[in-house]
This record gives structure tokens, C-alpha cells and sequence, in this order.
């Protein structure tokens, strides 16, 4: 740096006061975050260039950088485009950039590229610890540790009642937007806790059993469902009693017809986002929806269920299962498995409300009843 | 030189194969054919022979006790060639007879191994491939890795089985013709009754591990004797080259 | 001897030795390109840094940011080196396998070393013990290492009953690859989320797995291994003959066996433990070798394992340049060229292999 003199003179001062404050406030800009692993995760500045472990963690970020919610995103999987393509569509319209975004894998932990990710050099990457993305044992983690990428790890999917929250904080924090991310905890909060303090004192008898089967009409045989973790868990928090929590042991099985006819559930849902099954997720219409739902009710498996005989079935976007906005699938569960004690709860109401929040909202139907 | 053969048995734990197997000194420059029905212990006696099979009994060659030997010592002077022909693999035939006097611990290695080609007249095969030759050929490959070893007695277990009439006659005429000219024993397990009569100088016929006849071929091959071995009713002729035939006229039931 | 009879044997013995020559030749050839495709290796991938630049990275890691110094310490090199190691081992023991248990259908993949691999793992995954000095990666590791052995030592027992023919070793290897992969799949019935996910990852061949302490590892056993496969090269050679004829000819059969057994294990463990199940290329390695150099095992042995290690590295490119950015798993590239390439070789042959 060749500065005159006379120039260094002037600048002097000013440098001088730039080394004092930055003695007097060293990491202001530092977050120290705690992921749902418990792990400490801390940046020196706001990270620009994030990659995200599965593509549909995106929707986290539309939540938090609601003007531009690509605007950090430098690589992901191709997981969002392939299982909801309605809405990357509506996002590839408005922000062309997203069709050229570099892809790190396509929709599993094996295809994902440590060499494409430390490539893109980001300065955050953001993981599920479940899912079809790298988890705390992949090798990429370890890999981007010694490369020095934080990793922040959060968990719509596993156990979301408790973890959305603990997800939306950490990134809210780490991203600078406390204050969306506060927005929409609170919401959320909000809406959780008028249920779960509905609920709070029930006993095991007052719990109506829910048979919650999972890609009904899709998976290779009828009967699928999730034990006691995910999917499973809300049907807990929500104050029903998922039949197969009883005897799945683990995260999914399949359980068998007969067990669910002679455990005669009260209520009967079948969540779904493609043909041959219950068509939902966004882009869809109420008639689509009830008519696969009727197609899936129609099946001489489960005909004899009470709820379907008396065609009090219901149909759930399957996607639920690992979204931030899961909230939405509390307070339909919750209406459908108390009816009389969840009257007012408006599922529809809370999703215009999200959709404030968002630039491209949710824009279709994400559940349906088969009345 | 000659082989003694005294009381030799075999047990399978508690089932006997063979029962005390003797036979006069059998002599250098000589073919003895091991005939009998199937489970008489041919294969046995000479596994035995071998050093294949544990056995029980007097075993001396020239009168040193053979079975006092190491196996690789025993193997070079007593050569056996199991019954399965040689496999038609990706390996030359000068190659496999190489690589068998590796093995061994020979040296010289392609000086023996091309004259025992030359001895049996396929030294045309050596840069052969095994698995471009027939079965004949590959028997014919099989004889060479034995002689190449120069052993003193040839221990062959139904050389001829799954051959071709062209090289049964072929195969047997080498053995001859090598067992003439170097004053080998040639001991052969043969199932073609005829066979035997037509090529070996001598004939041991076995029946459930025992010895039921030994001696030339005129002398063994009686009608008796088939009926009581094989059972069957045949009558033994010369045929109009002056050669010992087998004929069967049926089966006693 | 006479004159003629000296040239005829001074004929054949040029001939040999012009045979043995064009086979050293071929191996050699094979190193070369197994050589080039190393290089391919290191020189592909999804941050487009060239080979000029990574070998600038070996050699003046001063010049390199340090992403890309990961990137050449810790993705290409370990995976690239990975992979000719584990290719070179799994075609060693299929080669082996294929000599020893008499059946060219035999590799490390058909008799269930990976699938009692895969096994050990996953036991592993699912119940990690709670011990301080080892962690529970390396647990799945040693797990993983531990059932294969055991699956090979039950192949042993197994061709060592009376009336168990080759084929019916073969058949229980077959048995052996359902039921591993039944409890592997009874293990992810009973597992939570993550544990399933890791279960679903590991039984998926995978060279992302790869670092140095491994490679130094794999390498050690290799080095370990081969000296001592290639000592028994001749007496191998023979058993392809015939058991009873090697056994005529001096060759300890049963010692020989389980020797090569004991290497089989060795070599298959540790790759199998290393990266998962990658398949085919014990199965197929052997055979191209065997195509190029014949059977002779002092040279197939060698073959064999260079066939298999170029094959892995071909396919690591192959898995990194499909779909750019994406991996597709190594495994699924071995099994999509190695299936076609052995359909081939039967047709070619036409007769029993």
C-alpha cells in the first residue's frame, strides 16, 4: 500500500477509532447458537452462503429471509423440486435464479457430494438429523468440521411437537432474523398451546384411538404407519392414541388389517401426496382431494372401519411428516380427533396466517375430510 | 523292481473296504488291470496305493517300505491320475505339466515336461490351450504330468472311463508303450472288462475289498469267475486275431 | 538327445517364456492404466479443480485455500486411493474364492461376506455399547469386520462336511446373503429414525466413507496379504487342475485352503468394513484378469486385483461425473457395468466358465 504521507496523517485518526471499537465490542456480530442436538454452533457474522441437507428445509428459510428467501441459498438436493413441484414452480417464476441453483445430491444421504458442498464454499450448512440428508454420522459432517463449516443440525421429522420450535430459534438466530422467527413462534406457540392445554389432563380412556396410515394406496401394502416418533408423537400431543404406537417399534411398520380391525380405531387418517393414493399438497383442488380419498376409503381392506362406514374418514398431506409447518397438521388432527372440544380451531385461518408471513404461501389443500 | 502288496485294509470308521488285500510282487514292465464290480474297492486300493487314503498293511517297493516315506517322495516314485479328466481351463499344455513339476520341487522344468510330451507323441499340443482339447487329449496331457516325473509305478484310476473309443485304445497304448520302454509298473483301475483282457498283463479282480482271482487274463477270466463277480452268464472266447474276448449273454438274476 | 529333439525343446521353451513375457507385459499394462485412471480420478469432480492444480496442492500446500486443501486431503485423495484399494482387495479374494472353492460364481459379494458385513454393522448401528475408548464408528467398523470373518469361517466348516460338494457352498453363500439381509431388515423394522437412516446408508456401498487411518489400514492388509498369495500362486495353479490332482502332486490341499481362507477373510473384512457392499467387482475382476492372463495364478492373482482396483476407480469416475454434483453410489455404477460386462464374458465364452 503505497499512501502518502500527508494521506496516512488523515486516515490516522479515523483507523484509530475503528481499532477502539472494535476492542470495545470484539464479536458483536457473533451468535452462539444450541441445534437440537445440544450442540453449541456459533458464526463471527450472518452467514451468506448456506447449503441445505434436503431441499425441503428451504421452507424454514422462506419463513425467516421472507423478501428473498433464496438469497443465501447456494446449494441443496433436489428433494423439494421432485415432491412438490407446484410450488418450486411458483418460486422458480418469481426467482429465477432457483432453476440454476447448484444441486449437492438428489434425494438421499448417498448422493450427496462432500466435493460439490465444500465447492460451494459456504459459510453455514444446514442438516436434518433425519431424513434423506446428511445426519450427524454422515462422513460430510465430519468432513465440513475440518474444513471449518458449521453445521447446524434441525429436526422437523422426528420429533416435531418439540423440535420445530428448537429449529426455528437456532436458524432465526444465526440468520439475524430473530424477529420472523419470532413472528412466527409465536403463531406457532400460540396455536400448539391452545391445544395441548386442552388436552393436558386427559386420561388414557378419554383418548380416542387413531389409526394414522401413512401413503395409504401408495405403499406396497395397506397397514403403513409410524410408532411413536414423528406423525405418531402429534397424534399423542393432539390428545388421541395412535393404535399403532401400540405395537410398531420403532419409527414405521406395517401393521396388519386385522390388528386395525380389532383394534377398532375412532378415527381414520390417511395422509398421501401423490396418485394412486390421497392427492394433496399444493396445486390441488377439494374435489381432487375427496375423490382420491374416496378412492382410498373404497378399498375392501378397511371398509368395515367404523369412521369409514360412516364416512367420517380424513385425508393429511403427507409432507407433513418433516415441515415447519406441521402446526397446520396439529390443529387438523386435533379438530378431527376432538371434534366438540376443538370446534373453534381453524386450520384455514392458521395457514392465512402463515401465508402473511410468506412470499409464496401455501396455496392448496393440504387436508381434506371425506364429507 | 517290483511292488508288494501284503494285507492291506481300509475302514471307513467302522465300515470295511478293504479286507486284507494281498497280491504276488507285481513286476516292473508289466500292466495290471484292477477289474471288479462297482463298490469292490478298486479306486480304494489304489488311493491306498497312493498314500490317498489311510491304510492298514505292507506296502514295499523294490522291498523299501513305502509307506515310511514323505508324501512327496512317495508321490514322485508312485504317480496317481485320478479319475477326473484334467478340466479345460484358461492354461497350456506345457504349462500344467510346468506347473506341476514346480509343485513338486523338480528342476529342469521344461526339459521334462516337453519330453514327456514327446514320449506320448503330443509334443504338437504344448502351446495348446486345456480348454481347446477334447477329453482324450487332455487324458493324454494328465499322463505326461506323470511321466514327467519320472516315477517308477503309474497308479491310474479309470483312465479310460470317460473317454472316446479312439482314445481309450490311445491312451492304453501309451501306457503300454511307456511302461515297455522305461520298465514302469503300470496299475490301472479299468472298467471295460474287455479292456483289460486286451491290454494288461495281468488281471486283480476285486469283490466287496477282497481278492477273488489274480493272474493273466487266461487264467482269470472264466465263466466262473463273471458269474460269481458281475453276474452274469458269459462265455470268454479268442477272437480271430488270437485275442481274449468277454462276451455276455445275459445277466443271472 | 538328439539335435532335433534339443531344437524342439529350445522351441518350446521360447514359446514359454514369450508367453510368460506377454503376460508380465499385460500386467504391467494393466498397472499403466490403472495408473491413468487414478489420475482421472483425482483430476474429476464437482469443484472442477484440475489435476494441475491438486498435484500443486500435494506438493506446495502453502498456494491452496483451505477448502481446497480439504477437498484434496480429505474427499479426492482418500476416495481415489479408496477405491483402488478396496477394488484390488474384493477382486484379490474373489480370485482366490474362485480358485479355492472350484466355482466361478464365487466372490466375497455371492457367499455373503458383505451381507454378514453389512450384518455385523448394522448390529452395531442399532446397539452401540456405551464404551469410552471406542467410538461408536469404529464399533461398526470392528462389528462389521468381525461377522464377516465369521461368515467365512462358516464357509470353511461348511466345504469341510462330508458330501458337501462346491455347489452346495455355494447355495449356503446364497443362504447366507438372504438371511443377513432379512435381520439387517428386521434391525430397520425396529429402529427409530436415525438409526434407520444410518442402516439404510451403510448397507449401500459407499467410498465417502473413506480417510486415512482406513486406507492406511486396507493397505496394510494388502501388503500383509499379497506375499503370501503369491507364494501359494503355484500350488493354487494346481488345485485348478483337480483337488485329488493337486493332492497326487504334493500340494497339501487342506492347508492351502484355509491359508487362503484365512487371506479371503482378511482382504474381504476389511474392505466390506471399510466402504460397505459394493458388488460385482470380486465376481467380475477375476474373470477379465482370467481372460487377459489365463489361469495361471502367479499372474492371476496380481491381475485380479490391478482388474478390480481399475475397475472401482473407473467407477468412482463414473459415479462423480453422471449427474454433476450428485453422487451416484459407486456401488450402483459396479453393479450397472459389472452386470452387462458379465453377461458378456459367459456369452463370449459359450461354453461352461
Amino acid at each position: 500500500m503505497c499512501f502518502s504521507f500527508r494521506t496516512w496523517r488523515r486516515l490516522l485518526p479515523a483507523l484509530m477509532l475503528l481499532a477502539t471499537c472494535a476492542s470495545v465490542s470484539p464479536t458483536a456480530s457473533a451468535v452462539q447458537v444450541t441445534d437440537v442436538l445440544g450442540r453449541k454452533v456459533e458464526l463471527d457474522h450472518a452467514p451468506q452462503r448456506i447449503v441445505l441437507g434436503e431441499g425441503r428445509l428451504f421452507f424454514a428459510l422462506a419463513l425467516l429471509d421472507r423478501d428473498n428467501p433464496f438469497q443465501r441459498v447456494v446449494g441443496w438436493q433436489n428433494d423439494m423440486r421432485l415432491l412438490d413441484p407446484h410450488t418450486y414452480q411458483v418460486y422458480a417464476q418469481q426467482y429465477p435464479q432457483v432453476a440454476k441453483l447448484p444441486l449437492i445430491g438428489q434425494a438421499s444421504e448417498q448422493s450427496v457430494s462432500a466435493e460439490q458442498i465444500l465447492a460451494l464454499k459456504p459459510d453455514l450448512a444446514v442438516f436434518s438429523i433425519a431424513g434423506e440428508g446428511p445426519t450427524q454420522h454422515s462422513p460430510v459432517a465430519d468432513l465440513l468440521e475440518k474444513a471449518g463449516v458449521p453445521v447446524l443440525f434441525i429436526d422437523f421429522r422426528v420429533h416435531p411437537i418439540r423440535n420445530t420450535r428448537v429449529s426455528m430459534q437456532a436458524l432465526g438466530q444465526l440468520l439475524g432474523r430473530e424477529a420472523q422467527a419470532q413472528e412466527y413462534l409465536s403463531l406457532y406457540d400460540r396455536h400448539l398451546q391452545h391445544i395441548t392445554d386442552s388436552v393436558a389432563g386427559l386420561k388414557d380412556s378419554q383418548r380416542p384411538k387413531v389409526f394414522l396410515e401413512l401413503l395409504a394406496g401408495v405403499w406396497q401394502a395397506p397397514g403403513h404407519t409410524t410408532g411413536k416418533s414423528g406423525l405418531g408423537s402429534v397424534v399423542e400431543a393432539i390428545g388421541g392414541h395412535n393404535i399403532g404406537a401400540d405395537v410398531v417399534p420403532g419409527a414405521l411398520g406395517d401393521v396388519s388389517v386385522e390388528y386395525v380391525l380389532q383394534a377398532d380405531p375412532d378415527v381414520y387418517i390417511a395422509t398421501g401426496n401423490r396418485a394412486p393414493g390421497v392427492l394433496l399438497g399444493a396445486g390441488v383442488s377439494a374435489e381432487t382431494a375427496r375423490e382420491s380419498l374416496a378412492k382410498i376409503t373404497a378399498r375392501p381392506a378397511f371398509a368395515p372401519l367404523r369412521p369409514i362406514r360412516e364416512g367420517q374418514a380424513h385425508g393429511l398431506w403427507h409432507d407433513f411428516y418433516n415441515s415447519p409447518f406441521n402446526i397446520l397438521a396439529v390443529e387438523a388432527m386435533a379438530r378431527w380427533v376432538h371434534p366438540e372440544l376443538f370446534k373453534d380451531v381453524d386450520p384455514q385461518a392458521t395457514m392465512a396466517e402463515i401465508n402473511q408471513l410468506l412470499k409464496v404461501g401455501l396455496d392448496g389443500q393440504y387436508w381434506i375430510d371425506a364429507k | 523292481m517290483s511292488l508288494s502288496i501284503q494285507e492291506v485294509s481300509v475302514a471307513y470308521g467302522a465300515r470295511q473296504i478293504l479286507h486284507g488285500v494281498s497280491l504276488p510282487p507285481l513286476p516292473a514292465g508289466s500292466l495290471v488291470a484292477l477289474v471288479g464290480p462297482n463298490g469292490a474297492g478298486k479306486s480304494t486300493l489304489l488311493r491306498a496305493l497312493a498314500g490317498l487314503e489311510r491304510m492298514k498293511g505292507a506296502l514295499s517297493l523294490d522291498g523299501q517300505d513305502v509307506t515310511r516315506l514323505s508324501f512327496a517322495e512317495r508321490s514322485r516314485r508312485l504317480a496317481y491320475m485320478p479319475q477326473q479328466l484334467p478340466p479345460g481351463i484358461a492354461l497350456g499344455v506345457l504349462e500344467s505339466i510346468v506347473a506341476a513339476l514346480r509343485v513338486s520341487g523338480a528342476d529342469n522344468l521344461l526339459e521334462h515336461a516337453f519330453g514327456a510330451l514327446r514320449q506320448l507323441g503330443i509334443e504338437g499340443l504344448a502351446e495348446r490351450p486345456l480348454d481347446s482339447l477334447s477329453g482324450g487329449q487332455r487324458q493324454l496331457v494328465a499322463l505326461a504330468q506323470l511321466l514327467a516325473r519320472n516315477p517308477q509305478v503309474l497308479l491310474l484310476d479309470e483312465p479310460t472311463s470317460a473317454l472316446d473309443l479312439h482314445y481309450q485304445l490311445r491312451v492304453m497304448a501309451a501306457v503300454r508303450e511307456r511302461v515297455v520302454a522305461h520298465r514302469l509298473l503300470a496299475v490301472a483301475v479299468l472298467h471295460d472288462i474287455n479292456l483289460a483282457a486286451s491290454q494288461a498283463d495281468w488281471l486283480v479282480v476285486l469283490r466287496q475289498g477282497r481278492v477273488v482271482a489274480c493272474g493273466a487274463p487266461e487264467q482269470v477270466l472264466r465263466p466262473e469267475v463273471l458269474a460269481e463277480v458281475y453276474g452274469v452268464q458269459a462265455r470268454v472266447e479268442r477272437c480271430s486275431q488270437g485275442r481274449l474276448q468277454v462276451l455276455v449273454d445275459r445277466a443271472l438274476v | 538327445m538328439t539335435a532335433l529333439a534339443q531344437e524342439g525343446v529350445a522351441l518350446a521353451a521360447w514359446h514359454y517364456r514369450r508367453l510368460l513375457w506377454r503376460r508380465a507385459l499385460l500386467v504391467f499394462g494393466l498397472a499403466l492404466l490403472l495408473m491413468l485412471a487414478v489420475l482421472g480420478d483425482l483430476a474429476s469432480g464437482a469443484s472442477g479443480m484440475g489435476l494441475g492444480r491438486l498435484l500443486q496442492g500435494i506438493f506446495d500446500p502453502a498456494t491452496l485455500s483451505a477448502t481446497e486443501r480439504v477437498i484434496i486431503w480429505n474427499v479426492r485423495l482418500p476416495y481415489s486411493l479408496m477405491a483402488v484399494l478396496v477394488g484390488a482387495a474384493l477382486a484379490l479374494a474373489g480370485a482366490e474364492m474362485q480358485a479355492i472353492l472350484d466355482n466361478p460364481l464365487a466372490s466375497p459379494f455371492t457367499l455373503g461376506v458383505s451381507s454378514s458385513a453389512a450384518l455385523g454393522a448394522s448390529l452395531a448401528i442399532a446397539y452401540p455399547l456405551g464404551v469410552a475408548w471406542l467410538a461408536p464408528s469404529a464399533q461398526v467398523t470392528l462389528m462389521a469386520f468381525v461377522f464377516a470373518c465369521l461368515s467365512v469361517l462358516l464357509l470353511q466348516a461348511m466345504s469341510r462336511l462330508r458330501g458337501a460338494g462346491v455347489q452346495s457352498l455355494v447355495l449356503f453363500g446364497i443362504a447366507l446373503v438372504f438371511s443377513c439381509n432379512a435381520l439387517v431388515s428386521l434391525l430397520q423394522l425396529l429402529a427409530t429414525e436415525d438409526v434407520l437412516q444410518q442402516l439404510v446408508f451403510w448397507t449401500m456401498g459407499s467410498l465417502a466413507r473413506a480417510d486415512w487411518q482406513k486406507l492406511g489400514l486396507l493397505a496394510c492388509v494388502l501388503l500383509l496379504v499379497l506375499p503370501f498369495s503369491l507364494r501359494a500362486a503355484p500350488a493354487m495353479t494346481l488345485l485348478r487342475m483337480g483337488e485329488e490332482r493337486a493332492r497326487s502332486f504334493g500340494v497339501d490341499t487342506r492347508r492351502l485352503r484355509f491359508a487362503s481362507l484365512l487371506r479371503i477373510s482378511l482382504l474381504s473384512a476389511t474392505a466390506v468394513a471399510f466402504v460397505g457392499t459394493i458388488g460385482f467387482v470380486g465376481l467380475v475382476g477375476p474373470h477379465i484378469a482370467r481372460l487377459l492372463v489365463g489361469e495361471d495364478q502367479r499372474f492371476l492373482l496380481p491381475a485380479s486385483a490391478l482388474v478390480g482396483a481399475l475397475m472401482l476407480a473407473l467407477s468412482s469416475i463414473a459415479s462423480k461425473l453422471i449427474m454433476p454434483g450428485v453422487i451416484v453410489p459407486v456401488g450402483i455404477v459396479t453393479a450397472l457395468v459389472g452386470v452387462p460386462v458379465f453377461v458378456l464374458l459367459v456369452f463370449r465364452r459359450g461354453r461352461a466358465l
